[in-house]
């Protein structure tokens, strides 16, 4: 999968719309040595599917974040008031257990939405500033009408020229390979 | 039986009918020939004038003198009228700072003694005139010569503050009852104003509740002490009687012009519930010139109507600022001071229904109470001893180190006693049947509002059962004071206290055992905390605990009816801890549970309902 | 019904130029200059408020003892409303999956974001020892001391700072995929860079969408009871207390319901201005007005309900103190408050029953500042008026605003205005991904 390890090829292909990228990226996902990345000015939910990928581990990044942000901050509101520094405060018992929720529900709130956004940087492995589909003009349609599909390579016994022709044949209009990947 | 001075004779006459009835003269009451001061010997005017003190600046004959004579020597503490036209000005020491003598009403002697040395150079009335007489001796001196005795009867005396056995003798009991007036409603023609118009009424000149005639007018404590019944402060509306206000449609602070023959003044109007109708009460003390820096810009010299009997009023329908502290005084249905007769007291001994009137709610408390083993203080106010004379907040405002914030501010409704005296009028607005004052201090809640809200935990329950304030800890929310219910807090909008302590001499003013709180900040009633501190620091120092009365709040300390207890509720032989298992007892508020340490002997009185 | 929320002939192309056109191809304008002129004013005054109010405290305001909290706190709780709008939008109505949404939300998040930015300074500055703040936050100090748990203000801390930083990273996460789209359509080098920075490298890859999609609808679960929280955390500052006329169980559903009238209003406010003068009635349709002003509608009526409950609990609880606050309320020293509230927030918005209203602009913006209007009326009336006449008659008194008051309100609007002129011109103001998903969806019916 692109971002993970530097490849060898890189190869960019442009497609007339999105269910060409998506005939395209079923004609090509059992392709082998090749991995491939589809890339479209909004979210194509077949996309994912047709490509095969594992759902998001985001969610869980996200419940983890509230488990211990939930904890942590009833664990400090116990601490502190029933503990670290025990005053009577208007004759209300050291552990007011309800008065303890709110904060406890703002700061699991706080924690698992910092833990989500952390989270989906983490998975997609940005902020990246720097890749190879940047090197080629064409792609910045990506962010308003243009559907693409990525091949990369790392096999070295990869012909010159394969990848381009894989996509071509998957019905491309357009095709340009990255010099430097 | 005594009668206030101001009655008419016949009252007095009356009076003392009873008293003679009542076996009364002789036992309780003393007849002395009281010593009459008088001002109508002065001369018409002199060469050579000496003034001594203050007080005389306030009359005009004195004035006259001054400015006619050749030479003048005035001494006097401050700039007064006096000391501005005199050709001398000698400073005057205060009187807590010299050495000096002086009689009581009923003759007894005392020695008048300093509580420190002159703050400047000055002299004492008692100095200037040895000084004149050529022998210039010390205050000191002069009344050790005056009271011949030896050193051990002069410590006694400076131990006890009076001289022993110098009362004024009792006069023989020879004069026959008056006659003549066994009907005394015969007797007693009230003087008739003519009503035929509405526009003349009767004047009662009075001297000021707090500053007196004028001569207490530069302290600014007195200024903004809220005067009994009306809680005015800084100023001295003209009372009027209700009816006679919405006759000549005037509002509280409206001006009126009072007019007898050419002289006249411009005054606002207070509309006082009780008051006489047909009868405007006047009183003096302000609006003099070069009354100081407090006193300057306050207040409205009655002074031209003196001697007038009566006025025409009109209304100049325009109003002047006068400032209240409290803007209401019927209770709206609630239960706050609470009063009752006698007899109904004598009906339900063990459980009067005026002091608790059914509650719709339970005992409800949903967790477990605080221990409160050790000291457990509070405090009791008894509503029928109380007089309303607001002792106790002045007393509260010297000791605690209360700052002064000034009439805009007051206005604002920024006053910052720690206890306020309310008055409540019962019965109708215009003529109420009754008039209550309630000292209201911290009531030092077991369950305290404040406390819960406030989000540092900056007051907080002391385990003695002190409602305590951490000044330092204060970030200034004042939600505290927002969910008090009897709104006790007070808050430093301004640098008040940096405001006040505007001069190096009135750093000397703090109490050094009480912290100054910085602008931001929320304070109140301590229950004069360090008062507590000092008096178990003392008892530890001998080895002992802690004993009823060995702590005397300020406020009590000062109550010249007794009607404020302060002690431990722990310890079941404590007036306090008494009083507050007396059937009359009863806290403010009761129904919203804050379980106050505060509070209330509810008023009993002699009506007959 | 996307029909309805997009012209016929919408392409990929023509939404996201609509949008990016706003900021790159268009020249600064005349008006928009003016607006920020203006909003820089009302910024200056709202820092020379500041510096007049750290310089003297808080007593150049009216308040007092007993009404302690006085505008701040109304003006506070004004904003903080507003801004639950835009979370509304964005997440609860993605939740309920109503399209319409995504060309207001953007804009609507800004607002609730800037608005929360307004309101996030009211609790500071009402301090009376502003620079004292910190003791809020629970940090291990050397004096040993704690945040106090029970106070509801430390809730209103943890909420609100809560409330602006997810509001601000729900904004930021959406604005990713736009940010790119800035960053390969515009011309100049040093935006492109600066877009590029603020697009964090994002590539529109599938696979970053997947994680995208899926984190984006979580948070969207996730602002939903927060939104809902905070506003009641809000009521709960005074439901909590005893003061009469705030101790109430009714506050926290009757406070999020006025929070959506008076922010789906602000939104109107905003929206039917920014539609008119950038010409985006192909984004923000008539649909989109009525949509919002039926929400209006509901909530306001949700509004009418609890002064109603109010009043009636007032009644029933048959206690001196509460019936008193409500009486007082009707003809008191403030009772011109109340009947204009009466009239601002219940009467004039029925007319949003009619359906040639609710999508005539003019009178829809009118009666959504008048809605504004009322609602901070509403929060006067709680805030001030009740404190104003509480348990003890003896310590009744009325609450003036003083001119600072009213000039720090002024300002925060300065704060408002100029942070949204800076949006509108910088930033895109509508979601541009989410608009081609619509165009996307449309074809895909269509077919």
């Amino acid at each position: 999968m692109i971002g993970s390890t530097e490849p060898m090829r890189f190869c960019l292909a442009q497609f007339s719309d999105a269910d060409a990228l998506l005939k395209a990226v079923v004609r090509l996902r059992d392709e082998p040595h090749v991995s491939l990345d589809a890339f479209t000015p909004f979210p194509v939910d077949e996309l994912a599917e047709a490509m095969r990928l594992k759902p998001s581990r985001t969610p869980l990044f996200v419940l983890i974040g509230g488990i211990v942000g939930m904890i942590s901050m009833y664990a400090l509101q116990y601490w502190v008031s029933v503990l670290a520094y025990p005053l009577n405060i208007g004759g209300r018992p050291l552990h007011s257990w309800p008065s303890f929720i709110p904060p406890t529900f703002e700061f699991t709130v706080l924690i698992a939405s910092l833990a989500g956004i952390f989270g989906l940087l983490f998975v997609c492995g940005l902020p990246r500033l720097h890749h190879p589909v940047f090197e080629i003009d064409a792609f910045k349609q990506a962010s308003s009408d243009g559907f693409f599909l990525s091949l990369s390579s790392d096999a070295e016994s990869l012909k010159e020229g394969h990848l381009q022709r894989l996509l071509m044949d998957a019905g491309a209009t357009a095709c340009w390979e990255v010099p430097d990947a | 039986m005594i009668v206030d001075r101001r009655m008419p004779h016949v009252i007095h006459e009356l009076a003392d009918r009873i008293n003679r009835h009542l076996g009364a003269i002789g036992s309780t009451v003393r007849r002395i020939d009281s010593p009459v001061v008088r001002n109508d010997q002065l001369p018409q005017s002199s060469r050579n004038v000496i003034v001594l003190g203050d007080e005389s600046a306030l009359l005009d004959s004195v004035q006259n003198i001054i400015q006619q004579s050749q030479r003048s020597v005035v001494l006097a503490s401050h700039k007064n009228r006096n000391a501005i036209s005199a050709t001398w000005l000698v400073p005057e020491s205060h009187f807590m700072e010299t050495w000096s003598d002086a009689r009581a009403h009923d003759g007894t002697a005392s020695v008048v003694q300093p509580m420190i040395s002159p703050l400047y150079k000055s002299m004492s009335a008692v100095e200037v005139l040895s000084a004149l007489m050529n022998d210039a001796e010390s205050g000191y001196d002069s009344v050790r010569k005056t009271w011949t005795m030896n050193d051990a009867e002069w410590e006694t005396v400076l131990a006890n503050g009076v001289i022993p056995n110098t009362a004024f003798e009792q006069t023989s009991e020879s004069e026959a009852e008056p006659a003549g007036i066994d009907r005394p409603s015969e007797g007693y023609n009230r003087p008739a104003v003519p009503r035929s118009d509405e526009t003349i009424v009767e004047l009662q000149f009075l001297p000021d509740p707090s500053v007196w005639d004028g001569r207490f007018a530069n302290n600014g404590w007195l200024q903004e002490l809220p005067k009994p019944l009306t809680h005015v402060v800084w100023d001295n509306p003209a009372w009027i009687a209700p009816a006679d206000a919405a006759n000549l449609k005037l509002q509280n602070g409206d001006l009126a012009r009072l007019s007898a023959g050419k002289r006249a003044i411009e005054i606002p109007v207070w509309i006082v519930p009780g008051h006489a109708q047909g009868c405007v009460t006047l009183f003096h003390g302000y609006g003099l010139g070069h009354a100081g820096r407090v006193a300057r810009e306050t207040g409205f010299d009655v002074g031209p109507l003196l001697g007038s009997q009566r006025a025409t009023i009109t209304n100049l329908h325009h109003s002047a600022k006068i400032v209240t502290t409290q803007h209401h005084q019927a209770m709206s249905g609630r239960h706050l001071a609470r009063s009752g007769s006698l007899n109904a007291y004598l009906d339900h001994p063990a459980h009067p229904e005026f002091a608790h009137p059914a509650s719709p709610l339970p005992e409800a408390n949903l967790h477990p109470a605080w221990s409160d083993d050790g000291h457990k203080w509070g405090m009791t106010i008894d509503l029928t001893a109380c007089v309303g004379c607001s002792a106790c907040v002045l007393a509260c405002q010297a000791e605690n180190n209360i700052p002064v914030v000034g009439k805009t501010q007051c206005d604002m409704n920024r006053h910052m006693h720690w206890i306020r005296v309310d008055t409540y009028y019962k019965g109708s607005a215009d003529l109420p049947d009754q008039t209550l004052h309630q000292p209201v201090p911290c009531m030092h809640c077991e369950l305290a509002p404040c406390e819960v809200v406030c989000p540092v935990a900056a007051t907080s329950h002391s385990d003695e059962g002190l409602n305590q304030m951490v000044y330092n800890r204060c970030i200034g929310t004042r939600y505290c004071s927002n969910n008090c219910p009897y709104k006790v807090r007070r808050f430093n909008f301004h640098d008040y206290s940096n405001d006040f302590v505007d001069t190096p001499v009135m750093e000397l003013l703090s109490n050094p055992e009480v912290s100054l709180r910085s602008r931001g900040v929320m304070e109140k009633c301590t229950y004069c905390v360090q008062r507590i501190e000092n008096a178990r620091i003392a008892r530890s120092i001998e080895g002992d605990t802690l004993r009823d009365g060995d702590i005397r709040t300020a406020c009590q300390s000062v109550c010249p009816s007794a009607a404020i207890r302060f002690g431990d509720l722990n310890d079941p032989k404590s007036e306090v801890a008494i009083a507050a298992k007396h059937p009359l007892n009863y806290s403010l508020l009761e129904e919203i549970n804050t379980k106050p340490r505060t509070t209330y002997l509810a008023e009993v009185n002699n009506r007959i309902s | 019904m996307s029909g309805k929320l997009l012209p016929h002939d919408a392409t990929y192309e023509s939404v996201t130029s609509a949008v990016t056109g706003m900021t790159l191809r268009r020249k600064t304008h005349r008006g928009w200059w003016f607006g920020f002129f203006l909003g820089l004013m009302l910024l200056n005054i709202l820092l020379i408020s500041i510096g007049w109010l750290f310089a003297f405290g808080v007593g150049v305001w009216g308040i007092n003892i007993p009404v302690a909290w006085g505008l701040a706190i109304v003006n506070f709780v004004w904003w903080i409303g507003i801004g639950h709008a835009g979370t509304l939008i964005s997440a609860i109505l993605l939740l309920l999956h109503q399209d319409w949404r995504s060309s207001i939300n953007r804009f609507a998040e800004a607002m609730t974001l800037f608005a929360v930015a307004c309101a996030g300074l009211y609790p500071l500055l009402h301090l009376g020892r502003p620079q004292l703040f910190y003791y809020m936050i629970p940090y291990p100090a050397t004096t040993g001391m704690w945040p106090q748990f029970r106070s509801p203000l430390i809730w209103d801390f943890f909420a609100v700072g809560t409330y602006a930083t997810v509001s601000l990273v729900f904004w930021y996460l959406g604005m990713i995929p736009d940010l790119a789209t800035m960053r390969d359509r515009c011309k100049k080098r040093w935006q492109a860079r600066v877009y590029g920075l603020l697009a964090l490298g994002w590539r529109n890859s599938a696979v970053h969408w997947m994680h995208y999609k899926r984190t984006y609808l979580i948070l969207a679960g996730i602002a939903t009871p927060l939104v809902v929280s905070v506003h009641t955390t809000v009521s709960w500052d005074f439901a909590v207390s005893i003061v009469p006329g705030w101790h109430s169980t009714i506050f926290p559903p009757y406070f999020v319901g006025g929070a959506i009238f008076c922010g789906f209003a602000m939104v109107l406010v905003i929206a039917i201005p920014l539609r008119w003068y950038y010409d985006l009635k192909d984004l923000v349709t008539e649909k989109h007005l009525d949509n919002m002003a039926k929400i209006m509608l509901a909530s306001g009526l949700t509004v009418s309900y609890g002064y109603l409950m109010d009043a009636w609990a007032a009644w029933y609880n048959n206690e001196p103190f509460d019936s008193y606050i409500y009486s007082n309320r009707f003809d008191g020293p403030y009772a011109y408050c109340f009947w204009a509230l009466i009239l601002c927030n219940c009467l004039i918005p029925q007319a949003l029953w009619f359906p040639t209203i609710r999508t005539h602009t003019i009178a829809l913006f009118s009666i959504a500042i008048i809605v504004n209007i009322g609602m901070w009326l509403e929060r006067f009336i709680i805030v001030s008026l009740s404190l104003h006449r509480d348990h003890m008659p003896t310590t009744w008194a009325m609450y003036y605003p003083t001119l600072w008051d009213w000039l720090l309100f002024a300002g925060t609007f300065g704060l408002f205005i100029t942070l949204m002129l800076l949006f509108v011109r910088w930033l895109p103001s509508v979601s541009m991904h989410e608009m081609r998903e619509l165009v996307h969806a449309s074809r895909e019916t269509a077919k």
